[in-house]
């Protein structure tokens, strides 16, 4: 078993200190503190684990900090893989700290079961509906917990939902198919936004596109970001074993996240020699939705939307996937849509999953900023691709009072979609 | 020689024959003619013929505390504050030759003493030229120039001498010689003394040779000149053109007082509220072209009642007319006053009403000229001295207003002693301290610079 | 060392918020983009003048060394606290205060990135024409300490020509402003003895810009040559016609080699020299410009020769040449960067003279130069673990400058002098020239409180003895 140290040695050594990663780096920009860029987190990681300066406990500040949003790869000549990194030194800091009880729920218990993870929701929406939730921000109780007490509030209402059965529900034959796919619904849809869930299938229907809704479960991100490997490979595995059971021409998801780690699941098992093969399979017939829906040719048959529309690049469709043209490419083709393009349009909002719990100031800086940006181009329209985005503008927007719609890119191919003359 | 001169003193103008040769050195009526300066009579002139003799010259004085003045060909020697003595002049005007031309890398090392007009002249054989082009250029020296931060119209298109220089030796005060800068445009080893030197008159050290960017001849130049009858127009002109892609090489403006030559030479008339704006462009020949064009367009939207364009040399009468108006001007009348006045650039027209009001209300003629991409404008009147004093203030208030400064440059010495002041600035008190430093015998031009804030 | 009392009055000055003073925080602050790291004792994060001026006063009066710091990207060791002391961060003071366009200025402070000024300027048609290869992450302060140069100043030259004004805060904290937003105000050019002085002779808090009309447009090609002396005889024929081309670039093979391994830029590996050329200005005469250049070029039996024809083409064409300093991280991530400049026409001769120099020394020398001025950038690779061959690069890159010199050169065009070049002014100045340089240091800032221990070598400690003169 290698080391941590052994791992990161030479990765560690390919910086070379020049600086520019800090022109793509959020969490510099907005602070201006040295740690708080990709060069400061990989000099710090070198004091710890090459020179044994200080202990990786001690960097704890440090490497949960990072938005691990890869804007600082895009500009760094070596590439040095400062998102990967700190996801290795966090599952070094997991083995050396052992897991929080909450983690452990939330990624060996509810994130396998989409079924316990539905039933989590419903006591939040009860906790909604009958204002214990209110009542707990109102009274404090929400700040006693730090930093998450602060980003629950960015939590919208839990709406009515049935949970994947309801999105399967969904699901129709239709005439004259020219693609079948496999929808990775994801964790927040069915549980926070069952509307999108119902958009992405009639978009793709729109699209000739048939649709099956089968039972995957979490993607495995989350608990990879907090270090937590093991149950990222269970979770893959899972999804792989039920991905094997279908014939589908690509495995498509609107959570730019998702697709992603989905993308990724190849290297996350390429040393398991019973489930490498299949997770290059699986990972080779993943797509973004925006991806997809251009590689197949978009269904142009749209109505007009008056709408002045700019789009927020969700970190892991631009800098991981290197998706950027794609959601342009359909914004653009909707009739009456005027886009206009906002300056860092691939800087990260903040979100970064479920960052905001833990490094909430942090978060709310980097979205100030985003937001700047947002409004300094007149639009009207905010459209993302990922629901930890979606989730973190409108709260944004909704702070800063800003008199903008956030719209998940589907949603609105939806609407124009449904705009059409002729249409149900 | 004079009796009252002290035995040391004595002893150095003594010296002052065996460093640089008895030919060489001036003394009594000799020294007084033409180097008398600010009122006050050299008792010696030396012409030093080398840098190794000007050091042994400056070590000397400083030892004796000699005052010295270093000297090209004076032109800029009875401008701005007044000398508070001025023991010996050195005139470099014999060191005058280049010492060595680069022409493939665009560079020349010259004695300070070389005139400008003469290296222009070197230079033209090989198809280059030095952009410095200061209206006395034709008897200017270079290291007079660098050292009073002289410029011409060129500046708009090729920047100030600060930026042409690529480096200066210098003998200091104490005797040392000082290399600063080197032979490239691209240098940042050490401290940047070349740029303390420019512009330092003389205080700090004593330039004997400059290191210069040099340009290719261009292939065609032209030049236009546009009367209005609103300077308003001209202006606004100057605005559009400044706010273009284009790069002319010069954007000047005379009025009816100091632009008659001007006029003249272009058969043209200048009423008395009239302007003449003068824009040149040099390069290649498309560019030229295209920059006749583009400029007579802007002309003619913004009201210019003449046009006239004159390609290549057939644009040198007009020229050296505008040119000579500076001569001209203080040479019509013995106590015409000379000011220049720096403002941010879109407040130049700005001041020029302003000073036409303040000559109006007074009933006194202020003629102009200026380099108007570069918020620069010079004044030149005529007054009794109570009067002069007056308007002296209401145009430095003017300037300050907008956020320039006024200072007087040529004038009669006892406007000079007067009124040729600044106010002072918050990094005088490092000024001082630096030329304390460099010259802690104060033997360099004392009173010039810094004798002028206060 | 730095005494609890002292952390507290800085506190006290610039807040809480603003002061770091951790192991990690001092780790992050000990270095910059060259290998040599030394410890600050905190660091603070001023938000203005007023902040810079009272920090200055408390350090003045206790003695405590303060290195002014933006970005960190130099490459001269500028911003490495070598005595400790206070890393006086001007990151926080980063608001654009003034863009007038009529007037040609912009009025910034000192944390403003480079790049981010640029793109303020480029809506309105305007820019800023220095451009170092930093500029997506430099300051303007760090720009103004090192007197900045980049691609763009071949045509357009470099900081010093485009800064007109400084506020600048003293040792001591006084706060005094040189230059001037207007033009000519007859006063020693205090600011041109700033620019360039590497943190030494004060703290930048503000900067008045100048700053000019975009050309109205641009064309960039790339040539290819198989022989090195081919690729910088074409530079020498193409100055020497008289164009003024925005920009030369030159990239050896090993070079693009290197950049193509990390930046995929599509430069060839095969070439033995590359020029990176751009034309700005006219619309209409830009063609003509091109067609001479291409001329010269085939002259030079150039093999190919591409020409964008679009932005993203240009892009591409500079994204190689941007990320070459980062590239050779790849293979050799400590490397040593040569910053020795020549006069033009010495190109071809000192290239050659690096490669023997590699040779000798049996090291590799890639090289990057900014062909145009002269501005050569050898980077010279070792193995970090071998003291031998780090020995070896060192002694290559003296060498390198020696020759440098020797054909009429500097050893610095745009990185300054730092730490990284400090014995090397020895051989490039007299001891009377740096005795000079040392009384300006003396002048602005006597206690030597400002980035101590930089760029004047050490034996010229002994300066010429003071001669105190007649009282003021």
């Amino acid at each position: 078993m290698s080391t941590v140290v052994e791992e990161l040695e030479q990765t560690l050594q390919l910086c070379n200190k020049c600086g520019l990663c800090l022109a793509g780096c959020p969490t510099y920009k907005v602070t201006g503190i040295e740690w708080a860029s990709a060069r400061g987190r990989v000099a710090l990681l070198r004091s710890a684990l090459l020179d044994k300066k200080l202990g990786l406990d001690d960097l704890n500040e440090q490497i949960f900090n990072c938005l691990t949003c890869n804007g600082c790869t895009e500009h760094c000549p070596p590439a040095v893989p400062t998102g990967e990194i700190i996801f290795r030194v966090r599952q070094e800091l997991l083995r050396q700290k052992g897991q929080p009880w909450t983690q452990r729920l939330l990624f060996q218990k509810l994130l396998p079961n989409p079924e316990m993870l539905h039933r989590a929701s419903r006591l939040l929406r009860l906790a909604d509906v009958t204002g214990l939730r209110n009542l707990a921000r109102k009274t404090g109780l929400t700040r006693l917990v730090g930093d998450a007490g602060k980003a629950e509030a960015m939590v919208p209402k839990v709406p009515a939902s049935e949970g994947l059965d309801a999105i399967k529900h969904l699901v129709k034959n239709i005439d004259k198919p020219k693609h079948r796919v496999a929808y990775f619904v994801g964790c927040y849809a069915p549980n926070f936004a069952p509307e999108r869930g119902a958009a992405t299938i009639r978009v793709l229907n729109k699209n000739q596109v048939e649709v099956a809704v089968p039972d995957f479960v979490c993607c495995g991100l989350p608990a990879a970001g907090y270090g937590d490997m093991e149950s990222a490979k269970d979770l893959a595995r899972k999804n792989i074993e039920t991905a094997s059971k279908m014939k589908v021409d690509a495995i498509v998801t609107p959570c730019a996240s998702c697709s992603s780690y989905l993308k990724d699941y190849a290297k996350l098992l390429a040393d398991d020699p019973q489930w490498s093969e299949k997770a290059k399979e699986f990972a080779g017939k993943v797509r973004d939705i925006s991806e997809f829906l251009v590689e197949i040719g978009l269904n142009a048959e749209m109505g007009e939307l008056k709408r002045k529309v700019t789009f927020h690049d969700p970190c892991h469709l631009s800098h991981y996937q290197k998706i950027k043209d794609q959601p342009r490419t359909i914004l653009k083709s909707i009739p009456g849509v005027e886009f206009v393009e906002m300056a860092e349009a691939d800087m990260c909002c903040g979100a970064a999953g479920s960052y905001a719990f833990k490094n909430y100031a942090l978060s709310q800086k980097v979205l100030e900023r985003k937001m700047g940006n947002v409004a300094r181009t007149g639009a009207d329209t905010l459209v993302s691709s990922c629901p930890a985005c979606i989730m973190q503008l409108a709260c944004g927007v909704s702070q800063q009072k800003l008199p903008v719609t956030v719209l998940e890119i589907v949603e609105l191919l939806d609407e124009a979609y449904r705009n059409a003359r002729g249409n149900d | 020689m004079d009796n009252t001169v002290s035995p040391e003193k004595q002893a150095f103008y003594q010296k002052l024959g065996e460093i640089a040769g008895a030919g060489n050195v001036l003394t009594g009526d000799k020294a007084a003619a033409r180097y008398t300066v600010d009122g006050i009579a050299p008792r010696a002139v030396v012409q030093p013929a080398s840098t190794k003799q000007v050091v042994d010259i400056v070590r000397a004085a400083n030892e004796s505390r000699i005052t010295l003045v270093p000297w090209g060909n004076g032109s800029k020697q009875h401008t701005g504050p007044c000398l508070e003595a001025a023991d010996t002049v050195l005139c470099l005007s014999n060191m005058n030759r280049i010492v060595e031309l680069d022409a493939s890398n665009f560079s020349v090392q010259v004695q300070a003493g070389m005139v400008n007009g003469e290296l222009q002249k070197q230079l033209a054989e090989k198809n280059l030229f030095f952009p410095l082009d200061p209206n006395y250029m034709e008897t200017s020296t270079i290291g007079g120039e660098i050292a009073t931060n002289s410029n011409g119209p060129r500046r708009i298109m090729y920047s100030s001498v600060r930026d042409l220089v690529l480096g200066v030796t210098v003998v200091s005060p104490t005797g040392d010689i000082i290399h600063t800068g080197g032979k490239t445009m691209k240098n940042v080893a050490g401290i940047d003394l070349c740029r303390m030197y420019i512009g330092s008159w003389g205080t700090l050290g004593v330039i004997t040779e400059a290191v210069l960017r040099l340009f290719p001849m261009p292939e065609a130049s032209a030049g236009l000149y546009m009367t209005f009858n609103d300077a308003e127009d001209a202006f606004r002109m100057v605005g559009q053109l400044l706010n273009s892609p284009l790069t002319p090489s010069a954007i000047e403006l005379v009025d009816a007082v100091t632009g008659h030559g001007v006029a003249e030479a272009i058969g043209s008339n200048l009423k008395d509220s009239d302007v003449l704006l003068i824009v040149n462009a040099e390069g290649t020949k498309g560019d030229v072209a295209r920059h006749v064009k583009d400029v007579s367009a802007l002309a003619k939207t913004n009201k210019a009642q003449t046009v006239i364009t004159l390609e290549n040399e057939k644009a040198s009468p007009a020229w050296t007319a505008y040119r000579g108006s500076h001569g001209a001007m203080l040479d019509a009348n013995n106590s015409v006053v000379q000011g220049k006045a720096a403002v941010p650039i879109s407040k130049l027209g700005d001041l020029v009403q302003q000073v036409k009001k303040i000559g109006a209300s007074r009933g006194v003629k202020i003629g102009l000229t200026a380099h108007c991409g570069n918020g620069i404008l010079y004044t030149y009147l005529a007054a009794e001295h109570e009067a002069l004093l007056r308007i002296t203030d209401e145009l430095k208030r003017a300037a300050a207003s907008l956020n320039g400064f006024f200072l007087i440059e040529a004038a009669p010495l006892a406007v000079r002693k007067e009124a040729a002041t600044l106010p002072l600035r918050n990094d005088y008190p490092l000024m001082r301290r630096l030329k304390a430093e460099f010259d802690p015998n104060n033997i360099l031009n004392p009173g010039r610079l810094l004798g002028g804030l206060r | 060392m730095i005494a609890p009392s002292i952390i507290k009055e800085l506190t006290r000055i610039v807040g809480k918020e603003n002061i770091l003073a951790e192991l990690k925080d001092l780790l992050s602050y000990s270095y910059d983009a060259t290998m040599r790291q030394e410890m600050p004792d905190v660091i603070v994060f001023p938000r203005s003048t007023e902040q810079v001026s009272a920090i200055m006063k408390l350090a003045h009066r206790e003695r405590i060394p303060v290195v002014p710091r933006g970005a960190g990207t130099n490459l001269s060791g500028g911003t490495i606290p070598l005595k400790g002391g206070i890393v006086l961060e001007i990151s926080r003071m980063n608001r654009i205060l003034e863009i007038n366009t009529a007037d040609r200025r912009a009025v910034v402070e000192p944390g403003v990135v480079n790049l981010d000024l640029q793109n303020a300027l480029a809506p309105l048609g305007y820019f800023y024409p220095p451009d170092p290869a930093s500029q997506k992450s430099s300051t303007m302060g760090g720009n103004v300490g090192e007197n900045a140069g980049g691609p763009m100043c071949l045509r357009y030259g470099v900081t010093s020509k485009y800064v007109y004004g400084i506020e600048i805060v003293l040792a001591d904290g006084t706060v005094i402003d040189v230059g001037d937003y207007v033009e000519d105000f007859p006063a020693y050019d205090l600011r041109g003895l700033f620019i360039g002085s590497e943190g030494m002779l004060g703290v930048a808090t503000k900067l008045i810009l100048h700053i000019i009309p975009k050309p109205e447009a641009s064309r960039t090609m790339l040539a290819i040559f198989d022989r090195l002396e081919d690729t910088s005889q074409a530079v020498s024929d193409i100055i020497g016609a008289g164009i003024v081309p925005g920009a030369i670039e030159l990239l050896d093979q090993k070079m693009c080699q290197v950049i193509e391994q990390s930046v995929k830029a599509g430069y060839p590996t095969d070439a033995a020299g590359l020029l990176l050329i751009e034309v700005a200005g006219l619309a209409d005469t830009l063609e003509k410009q091109v067609r001479e250049i291409s001329e010269i070029c085939q002259k030079n039996k150039a093999r190919e020769l591409r020409i964008a024809q679009s932005s993203a083409e240009r892009d591409a064409l500079w994204k190689g040449r941007r990320g070459a300093f980062g590239s050779v991280a790849r293979i050799c991530p400590p490397y040593i960067v040569c910053d020795g400049t020549v006069p033009r026409d010495k190109l071809p001769a000192a290239l050659h003279k690096v490669g023997e120099i590699a040779e000798e020394y049996k090291v590799l020398i890639v090289n990057v130069a900014h062909a145009g001025d002269g501005n050569l950038h050898p980077l010279i690779l070792f193995d970090v673990k071998s003291p031998e061959e780090h020995k070896a690069a060192k002694k290559a890159g003296e060498t390198i400058l020696d020759a440098c010199i020797a054909m009429g050169g500097t050893i610095s065009g745009e990185h300054g002098i730092g730490l990284e070049k400090m014995d090397a002014m020895r051989h490039m100045f007299d001891p009377a020239d740096i005795a000079a340089m040392r009384k300006v240091k003396d002048v602005f800032d006597p206690n030597d409180i400002f980035n101590p221990g930089k760029m004047f070598p050490p034996e010229a400690e002994a300066v010429l003895p003071k001669e105190k003169g007649a009282a003021r």
